[in-house]
């Protein structure tokens, strides 16, 4: 089932203006950490594009509450503290996974990922109602969380599977409180799926 | 941060045997999830929640009915298909002393981070890329009904949520312990 117009799944973070997240959203891991990667990376090198991309990810989602916040379209309490809540934490996430990628032999990506911002930026200036903030937030959540979802299984250093869901069990728990304000199911399914 | 850095550091004991090994883990975890079925269905009880609170719960108990199955499926042989209540021991004890219905609730909510914290727990075991995959699509879920239940309990959201899952209160298979 396609998203309805204008609404973002995870596809559209991998599918940016018709190019796959390996050439566009994931960003490489190279000395210089500007070269994209492709399918045929070598691990770790491969553990590493994927930590700056969770990285690039953490500081867009930071870096658009911030500037909800700064809108002033978050007046109603429960989903001012919700974006600010979830702003706090993908800041602790992005720092979390900056130390790991640089543990890791890794240049740690700093910024919010510009390819995905560009692609969020109309719906993002575009936003005029609370309501409008909750669905991007709760779509942003969802689509976060399985993100590294998709990670698993896919790290040469086993552990980063831990690192990737405790970090992605929180974005799903996000997603819960902006569904509250929502006509959205809080727990629709018994599995997520990517 | 440092919690996180918990999540990441923290060694993991490695069950031996690769694919075998997955699968004792998804037999311990199958119990798990039976067990938590079974929380859920004394729970259930007429008059014990509110109908929001049971509407959720019995949403929940389904949510881990599913998870049994699928975690059963993953386990082939090793499967039982058997609840086994003392995993979650301190939890069915609390259980039987909650005398109220946020007491009850409470329970349920420490059930579902439990639950979390021991298929993050279980990530670091599992070997195989089924098993890992399996594991990462239940564990969000268990974490979304924690942060259901906390708000039917009307916990501040920063209770609810901490920055990172962690794996304190997760409970290990007898031989990892």
């Amino acid at each position: 089932v396609s998203p309805p117009a204008g609404r973002i799944d995870r596809r559209d973070f991998l599918l940016v203006g018709g190019l796959t997240i390996t050439t566009v959203a994931m960003l490489g891991a190279s000395p210089d950490g500007t070269r994209a990667a492709t399918s045929r990376t070598p691990r770790p090198r491969r553990d590493i594009t994927m930590l700056r991309t969770a990285a690039s990810l953490e500081a867009l989602a930071a870096d658009v509450y911030g500037e909800i916040m700064r809108s002033g379209l978050t007046n109603a309490v429960a989903i001012s503290h919700a974006i600010r809540l979830s702003r706090d934490h993908h800041r602790d996430h992005a720092a979390l996974l900056r130390s790991v990628t640089r543990e890791s032999g890794g240049r740690p990506f700093d910024e919010a990922n510009p390819i995905v911002l560009d692609a969020f930026r109309p719906r993002l200036d575009a936003l005029a109602t609370t309501p409008e903030v909750a669905q991007l937030a709760y779509e942003l959540e969802n689509v976060l969380g399985q993100t590294y979802q998709s990670f698993v299984g896919q790290f040469a250093d086993t552990s980063l599977n831990q690192t990737a869901m405790a970090v992605g069990g929180v974005e799903a728990s996000h997603a819960v409180l902006f569904a509250a304000t929502l006509d959205a199911a809080s727990v629709p399914n018994a599995l997520q799926h990517t | 941060v440092d919690a996180g850095r918990d999540a990441v550091t923290r060694p993991s004991s490695r069950a031996s045997g690769g694919g075998s090994g997955d699968a004792r883990v998804a037999a311990f975890l199958e119990r798990v999830e039976l067990a938590a079925v079974e929380l859920y269905e004394r729970v259930l009880a007429p008059g014990r929640l509110t109908r929001p609170a049971t509407n959720a719960a019995a949403a929940f108990a389904e949510h881990h009915r599913e998870h049994a199955a699928a975690l059963g499926e993953a386990a082939g042989r090793a499967a039982t298909g058997r609840t086994d209540t003392g995993l979650l021991e301190d939890l069915a004890d609390r259980l039987e002393r909650a005398d109220d219905r946020a007491g009850a609730l409470g329970v349920l909510a420490d059930v579902e981070d439990t639950l979390s914290a021991t298929y993050l727990f279980a990530l670091g075991i599992l070997e195989a890329t089924e098993g890992l995959r399996l594991a990462a699509s239940i564990l969000p879920v268990e974490s979304q009904h924690a942060v259901v239940l906390g708000r039917l309990l009307a916990d501040p959201p920063n209770d609810a949520i901490p920055a990172f899952q962690v794996t304190d209160a997760a409970v290990m298979p007898d031989e990892l312990r």
